[in-house]
Formats: C-alpha cells, sequence, structure tokens
C-alpha cells in the first residue's frame, strides 16, 4: 500500500498536537524532576535552627534574584513536628524575607519595614496546624507572629540584606546569620 | 505498513515540536507573563503563589530563588531608548524618573543573566551622586566616568538589571503596574 500526500499532512498535523502536548507536559513537570532546584541545593542548611549565608551564583542562575548587592542567608524549614518560627530581627539595612515551598513558589514575602518591636515574626504551618493553634491558643495570646500556611511540608526560608557599599557586607553577613528558624514549643 | 509510517511520523514530529519548543521556552525569560515598563520588562507574577508556570520551570531548573512581592521588584532592559541591542562598546546614560523603592540596585550581566566579571558590575541607589536639582544620571560605559557610573566590559552585548526592594504594591498588582514610571537607557555614543 502506498503512502498517499494526505496521509503525511494528517501525520504531521496529528504530531503537532501530540508536541503541544509533550510541550506542556514538560513544563509542568520540571519543577517536580529538578534536581538542582534550589530547594534540594539548600536543604541541609539552618539545620540548628540559624540561617546561614549562600554564595552568590552568578554562573549558574541566570541572574533571578541573584543581587550581587545583595547578601543572602537560607534556612530550610520542616512542619513535621509542628509549627516552625522564623525570627528577623531589624538591624538598620535594608532587609527581606521570603517563604518558598517546596515546589519553588514565594507563599510569603515581606521586608523589615513590617518589624513589630524590633524583629519580623512568622509562624510558618500546614492548615491542620493552624487549626490546632485556633483551637488551643487562648483568645488574649499575645504573639507577634504572622501566620504563613503552606501547602508543602518542607521549604526554604530566604534572608537578604542589602549591602548599599562593600563595606557593609560584614553587617549584612551578620544580620542574616542572626536570623533564628525554630519549632514551635 | 501505511499506519506505521503514520506513526512513527506523527512520534517524530510530536517529539521535535514538543521538546524543541520546551527548550526554546526555558532557554532564557519566561515567554509569558512579561510586562513591558519603558525599556524595562518585569514578570509581576513570579514573587507570589501564582507564578507563572514556565517561570516556575526556569527557576527550578536552574536552583534560582526569586525575589518576592513584598521584597521587591526585578526588572531587565536589554535595549536602549532606541530599541538597539545594549552593547559594551557604546556609552550609555540612564535618566528620568528615581524608580519608587526603598533601596535599588543596577547590575550589568551577560544577556543571559549570568555574571561578567568579578567583581560584578553592580551600583546601589545609596550613596549615589546625582546632578544638579537631585536628577538621576548614571553613565554606563567601558570607560570611567565622573560622577555616577556603571561599568560594564568593552565590547559585546549586555543586560541592565534593575531591582527595587521594597517597592510600592503598584509594581506586583497588575492593573498599576503601567502605571509606574522607569529610568530611560539613552546611547550617547558608540566607538
Amino acid at each position: 500500500m502506498r503512502l498517499r500526500g494526505s496521509d503525511i499532512v494528517i501525520s504531521i498535523i496529528a504530531g503537532v498536537l501530540l508536541g503541544a502536548i509533550v510541550h506542556l507536559a514538560i513544563i509542568l513537570r520540571i519543577p517536580a524532576v529538578a534536581r538542582a532546584d534550589a530547594f534540594s541545593r539548600y536543604v541541609a542548611l539552618g539545620a540548628n535552627g540559624e540561617a546561614q549565608l549562600i554564595p552568590h551564583d552568578g554562573k549558574r542562575t541566570s541572574g533571578i534574584g541573584d543581587d550581587p548587592a545583595v547578601a543572602r542567608g537560607v534556612c530550610a524549614w520542616d512542619l513535621h513536628d509542628g509549627p516552625v518560627r522564623i525570627v528577623m530581627p531589624s538591624s538598620g539595612l535594608v532587609q527581606t524575607l521570603s517563604i518558598h515551598d517546596r515546589n519553588g513558589r514565594v507563599i510569603y514575602s515581606l521586608s523589615d519595614r513590617a518589624a513589630v518591636r524590633g524583629a519580623v515574626t512568622l509562624a510558618i504551618m500546614t492548615a491542620a496546624q493552624q487549626e490546632e493553634r485556633r483551637l488551643t491558643q487562648p483568645d488574649d495570646a499575645e504573639d507577634d507572629a504572622i501566620e504563613v500556611v503552606s501547602s508543602t511540608g518542607r521549604g526554604l526560608a530566604v534572608i537578604r540584606a542589602v549591602t548599599a557599599s562593600p563595606a557593609w557586607r560584614e553587617r549584612a553577613a551578620r544580620a542574616i546569620l542572626g536570623v533564628t528558624c525554630t519549632p514551635e514549643d | 505498513m501505511r499506519l506505521i509510517v503514520m506513526t512513527f511520523i506523527t512520534l517524530l514530529v510530536a517529539a521535535l515540536t514538543g521538546f524543541g519548543s520546551a527548550w526554546l521556552a526555558l532557554r532564557e525569560q519566561p515567554p509569558t507573563g512579561a510586562v513591558q515598563l519603558g525599556q524595562w520588562r518585569a514578570w509581576p507574577s513570579t514573587g507570589g503563589p501564582a507564578i507563572d508556570p514556565y517561570a516556575r520551570a526556569i527557576i527550578q531548573r536552574s536552583g534560582a530563588l526569586q525575589l518576592g512581592t513584598g521584597e521587591g521588584v526585578e526588572l531587565v532592559a536589554d535595549l536602549d531608548s532606541d530599541g538597539h541591542p545594549l552593547s559594551g562598546s557604546c556609552v550609555y546614560e540612564m535618566s528620568g524618573p528615581t524608580p519608587e523603592a526603598r533601596i535599588w540596585t543596577l547590575t550589568a550581566t551577560s544577556t543571559g543573566g549570568k555574571a561578567l566579571d568579578e567583581p560584578p558590575s553592580s551600583l546601589t541607589s545609596e550613596g549615589l551622586l546625582r546632578g544638579p536639582g537631585g536628577a538621576l544620571a548614571v553613565a554606563i560605559s567601558a570607560a570611567p566616568s565622573p560622577g555616577a557610573w556603571l561599568r560594564i566590559p568593552s565590547g559585546g552585548p549586555f543586560r541592565l538589571t534593575l531591582r527595587l526592594y521594597d517597592s510600592p504594591t503598584g509594581f506586583t498588582t497588575r492593573p498599576h503596574v503601567a502605571d509606574q514610571v522607569t529610568p530611560v537607557i539613552q546611547r550617547r555614543g558608540c566607538s
């Protein structure tokens, strides 16, 4: 049996349609299968409850979020044993904090302008933990912590401190190392 | 026989177009979700939970940590005010409205966003020398220039990234993003 021209056209059209599905599948699957993602790279940082500095990586990260004038630190969190409390004391520098979930989404971010009594305090928790907290915590409990609900049990807290001049680098590093991320009791 | 050949063609075309287009889409900047502000482009959804799927794939593949909406915004420019690609053999001036932010930084990188040299070409709004009346005028050139100056390697294309920290929310909320004013990058001459 000979192949007709219309057969080839139909095959190509079907191929392009299938190719579109392949395209979508790749784009949507990459976040789940990527091995060099930030979480995998920095999951070991902050295990002792303190943020750790990460180096600039201008050769790799295509520059997204990697500012040579900004010192960055990371603290990995795990909600398995309960909510995690992130405390970022103000240092006088412009400092920001973002909470990244396991899948590379920023679920919460703010700057030190939101500081209450000299520190920004976040409590990261799952929806179930938030529910439990509502039930057990007294209504008049005094807590400055902002509740951040995560749909993933693990993720990263990223701290940035802008160093307006190289002379401030040490100060920025100190500011980042002063951030704590500890399980709530 | 006919069916086998047709299936083969279909699968071949699917693989080529599927993998090829995915590779193209993830090679550089997210192909969707960009907002144009003068010569600058921003991806407002990147810093929040509703991140564009392309942006997320690019970020997860490269291991980058994007700026959150509440932290600031990243603006990228590859062209000057006349639409020519930025080149290291030219002299530029960035002027005009100062971006609204608590502090901002300006960085020159390769067009792929990678660092050009050590130390990186970067300056911050803090302690910036300003012209008469407080006007913003940053010289961008390979040769040193008096006043505010951003060093770039001579020859070759480059990219400018303007990062606004603690910027007004207007930059990240869709209806207002077009109202934001951004500096202008003008070419002053080429060698």
